[in-house]
């Protein structure tokens, strides 16, 4: 029990580390037994997770989004966010939206987060070395001034003839394109002092692969004191990342403890309601679709009732076969089975794709070719195959296949078919023989082998 | 940021000349006129030389660095490219680079067409060739002024042909002409040809145009600076004066981290590709030696300077106060100079205290510019050019098109009788070229009169 409080207090710790408001230990554990006191904390921790699997970055743009949002925006945007990212629980769905209750839920879905999207790699990607950029980013915080603002109201409210707004728009273009060409120049200056940087201090390098200074090394070396701050910054980077390495190794206690929540929240509520589906809040279907999708859904449980009892007749004879047959035979059968079941399936991926593939053979000598192993009166494949399309109510359409396992098919087919040449080669042989044997004073000269 | 100074044909030296001239006795100014601290001096010093400099080092031991103008200079005769040359390095301050200079033995003798088919594509490759050795040395390329004039030979054909080489070489480079309107009692008979000719080339190639009219500085000086015998130095000295106190550094107001690089105040002025036209308002202008006796309040300055905006005239003397805004005519145009875009350049004592209000009215602008779009307003608190005080606007507004208008149809009247135009068919220029150019300065002047 106390390596799970140690997990929990690793993660909320590695959590906070990375920018999130920082979420109690006894929170999870109050989730856990869906206690109404975490609910707020965690409604507000998936927000930012959420922020940041969205923009990278959990910076002061959250802090006053929360502020700003009521509750229920909050709690929607988030249940929308989850939703996109294939979160589907109907539990969590119907949450209610003034954060009272369902801390359980939101934990599991916290959980499900931190797993789909591997927010802690996430992290960690992001605590690179500063020195390896070549750019001062020091300055550049320093340097951040408000962009100027327009009125936006001037712009729009007034009422301009078409021509002034082609007008004005040919301005606004203009200083884009300026902005633009200014933009450029400062990347060519960028360029051309970077690489004064680079050449003299050639020479000189800190680390191996690079024959020069960095333009943050050199400028850390200018000033002693921002390179004391960037070993500090880079300090606590290191603690962080190490953090997130102990959570590396204990994360499988964390994800036990979360199937210890998952069986609680089964025990609690053993049947959910399978009818009260409903459509999936916050998706924007139409309930068009809904309805196909349903019916498909149903098409397909009952193509496997009715392929249930077929499959269990096939067993039951195939177990009373098999006590009663000789090794020759059975020797037989498999092979004609096999190769049957490779038409078959060739048949049904040809028929798949021939709307792709036009090149193919045409079906129909295809079918004429392979009617004879089958053996049944009146069943052709080809009247199979509408029955067997039956089975999945969207394979009308046709799949593409992949090219590689369509030639490994037809080679296995070629070689099973080679197989059949020469054995009935072989049997055509010993008939030969035999009656070679009957007729007197004859010599029988066997055709070679031929391949 | 640096800008690469063309100085194309006679006209174009002598300005380019007395331009660096005018920036070096800037940047040098004693400290103690300069009203504001050391360091931000040196900011200022440093900023404006990198922008127009570079430091090389010098010949002798004894010069230790020495100024290099950042410029290419180009004409057809060696005269006066030496005598500026020689002016330079008679200042002990700055020079120009050996090797940057363009001569040939002849000149094009006023002849547009012998300019820009004959002497533009024979000179191309090496002055291009020139222009890239001085932009490789720039850390930051932020553009390229061209000095010229419209009524020559030399500098309009060249200068055309030199600025259409120019975009193809550097098609994201900002390119801003500065051209010379001629007298409109003009000293060269085809000058009008020469002028449609080269404003409708530029206007296809470069960012903006910035217009100075002879006229009108002829008139600075004789009203303003009691010149009593103008030569064409008191008049460069007015351009550069205008030039120079809208180049040098300057912060943006609203946003104080942005600096006056040629592209961010080409991004403000001529946002809309149809309006690149520019005129540079500027007030105090006054001679050296009634300056000592004046005092300026900003309202006043800044009274006086709107109205030259909204009457269009040229300087502080002799406007028409009777314009105002908000007046129409029955038809709906209006009275007053409506602009696209304004910037307007604070130098000198107490401008964080200045009301630019007046400018923010949304009359002064077309309707379909905002006026938080139209108008930028940039400060510097060091006193310029001796000024205590010192404002300068440069307009995106319809004040050109009275003179477009003139020399258009000047231009036509002799080009309907083909008056001197087989002296520009024998260079190679065709008749459609002129019809050409004719329906592009239609295109401008209908432009600019639907302001």
């Amino acid at each position: 029990m106390s390596q799970v409080r140690e997990a929990i207090t690793l993660l909320s710790q590695v959590l906070h580390e990375n920018g999130t408001a920082l979420v109690k230990p006894e929170t999870f554990r109050q989730a856990k037994f869906n206690n109404n006191e975490a609910v707020e904390p965690l409604w507000e921790l998936l927000f930012e997770l959420l922020y940041f699997c969205e923009y990278h970055a959990i910076d002061e743009v959250v802090v006053k989004a929360k502020a700003q949002l009521t509750t229920e925006e909050l709690a929607v945007y988030v249940k929308q966010e989850m939703q996109k990212r294939g979160f589907l629980s109907r539990d969590f769905l119907h949450l209610p939206l003034d954060m009272n209750t369902g801390s359980r839920e939101l934990l599991l879905a916290l959980a499900w987060l931190l797993c789909k999207e591997s927010v802690i790699e996430k992290f960690m990607l992001k605590c690179t070395s500063p020195l390896d950029e070549d750019k001062i980013a020091v300055q550049t915080e320093e340097c951040e001034s408000p962009t100027p603002k327009f009125d936006k109201s001037v712009f729009m409210s007034k009422k301009m003839s078409p021509s002034q707004r082609v007008q004005q728009l040919q301005v606004l273009n203009g200083k884009l394109r300026l902005s633009l060409r200014r933009i450029h120049g400062l990347q060519l200056e960028n360029s051309s002092l970077q690489h004064r940087v680079h050449t003299s201090t050639c020479g000189v390098p800190l680390s191996p692969d690079k024959g020069h200074l960095s333009v943050m090394e050199t400028y850390m070396i200018r000033h002693p004191e921002v390179a004391k701050r960037v070993l500090e910054l880079l300090e606590q980077d290191n603690l962080r990342l190490q953090h997130m390495l102990a959570w590396r190794q204990d994360e499988p206690i964390f994800w036990k403890w979360m199937e210890s929540v998952l069986e609680i929240k089964m025990k609690e509520a053993p049947s959910a309601d399978l009818e009260d589906y409903g459509i999936p809040l916050y998706f924007n279907l139409d309930p068009d679709t809904v309805e196909k999708m349903d019916d498909a859904r149903s098409q397909l449980e009952e193509a496997i009732f009715k392929y249930e009892t077929i499959i269990e007749q096939i067993e039951e004879l195939w177990e009373t076969r098999r006590s009663a047959i000789t090794q020759q035979e059975l020797d037989n059968l498999l092979v004609s089975i096999n190769m049957e079941i490779s038409l078959q399936r060739a048949n049904l991926m040809l028929d798949n794709t021939e709307n792709m593939l036009n090149r193919l053979p045409s079906p129909r000598c295809h079918f004429q070719y392979m009617g004879q192993p089958v053996k049944k009166s009146d069943s052709t494949p080809s009247r199979n195959l509408p029955s067997l399309q039956t089975l999945s109510p969207g394979s009308s359409m046709g799949h593409p296949v992949d090219i590689e396992s369509e030639i490994e098919r037809l080679e296995q087919q070629l070689d099973t078919l080679e197989n059949r040449v020469h054995r009935t080669q072989d049997i055509y042989h010993h008939r030969l023989e035999n009656l070679a044997t009957e007729i007197p004073d004859s010599i029988c000269i066997q055709q070679t082998l031929c391949r | 940021m640096s800008i690469i100074t063309l100085q194309l044909g006679q006209c174009g030296n002598q300005i380019g000349g007395q331009l660096f001239q005018t920036l070096v006795d800037d940047i040098y100014a004693k400290p103690t006129q300069t009203q504001i601290s050391p360091t931000s001096n040196q900011e200022y010093k440093e900023q404006a030389l990198e922008t127009f400099f570079r430091f090389s080092p010098g010949i002798t031991d004894a010069e230790s660095e020495q100024l290099k103008a950042r410029a290419v200079m180009v004409d057809m005769e060696q005269k006066v490219i030496t005598q500026t040359c020689s002016d330079a390095r008679k200042s002990k301050k700055w020079m120009y680079a050996d090797g940057q200079q363009y001569y040939q033995k002849r000149g094009s003798g006023n002849n547009w067409a012998h300019g820009f088919c004959v002497h533009g594509p024979g000179c191309d490759e090496k002055v291009m060739e020139l222009i890239q050795r001085e932009a490789e040395k720039c850390d930051n390329l932020g553009g390229f002024l061209s000095l010229m004039s419209l009524a020559g030979g030399t500098g309009s054909g060249v200068g055309a042909h030199i600025t259409q080489s120019l975009r193809d070489e550097f098609p994201h480079s900002f390119i801003v002409n500065q051209v010379v309107w001629p007298y409109n009692t003009g000293e060269v008979i085809v000058q009008n040809y020469n002028a449609v000719l080269t404003l409708s080339h530029l206007y296809q190639t470069a960012d903006a145009i910035v217009l100075m009219e002879n006229d009108h500085l002829h008139k600075i000086c004789t009203q303003l600076m009691n010149v009593k015998k103008v030569s064409f130095r008191d008049i460069n000295k007015v351009i550069c004066h205008k030039l120079a106190s809208v180049l040098q550094p300057l912060t943006n107001s609203s946003s104080p981290n942005r600096q006056n690089h040629l592209g961010e105040m080409l991004e403000d002025l001529v946002p809309h590709p149809n309006y690149k036209l520019l005129t540079v308002k500027n007030i105090p202008q006054m001679s050296d030696r009634s300056l000592q006796f004046s005092t300026f309040q900003w309202p006043g300055l800044l009274k006086h300077l709107r109205q030259m905006l909204i009457a269009d005239a040229a300087m502080e003397e002799g406007i028409n106060w009777d314009v105002r805004l908000g007046e129409e005519t029955p038809r709906g145009s209006v009275k007053h100079n409506r602009s696209v875009s304004n910037m307007l350049v604070l130098r000198g004592k107490d401008i964080q205290t200045v009301n630019v209000s007046d400018f923010q009215e949304p009359q002064l602008y077309v309707p379909w510019v905002p006026p938080s779009i139209g108008l930028s307003v940039w400060r510097n608190s060091r006193t310029f050019n001796m000024y205590e005080k010192s404002a300068a606007l440069v307009t995106n507004s319809k004040s050109p098109v009275y003179h477009l208008n003139y020399i258009t149809e000047k231009a036509w009247n002799m080009f309907s009788s083909r008056a001197y135009v087989h002296q520009y068919t024998k260079h190679g220029l065709a008749e459609e070229d002129f019809v050409d150019s004719f329906a592009a300065m239609e295109q401008i002047i209908s432009n600019y009169n639907k302001l």
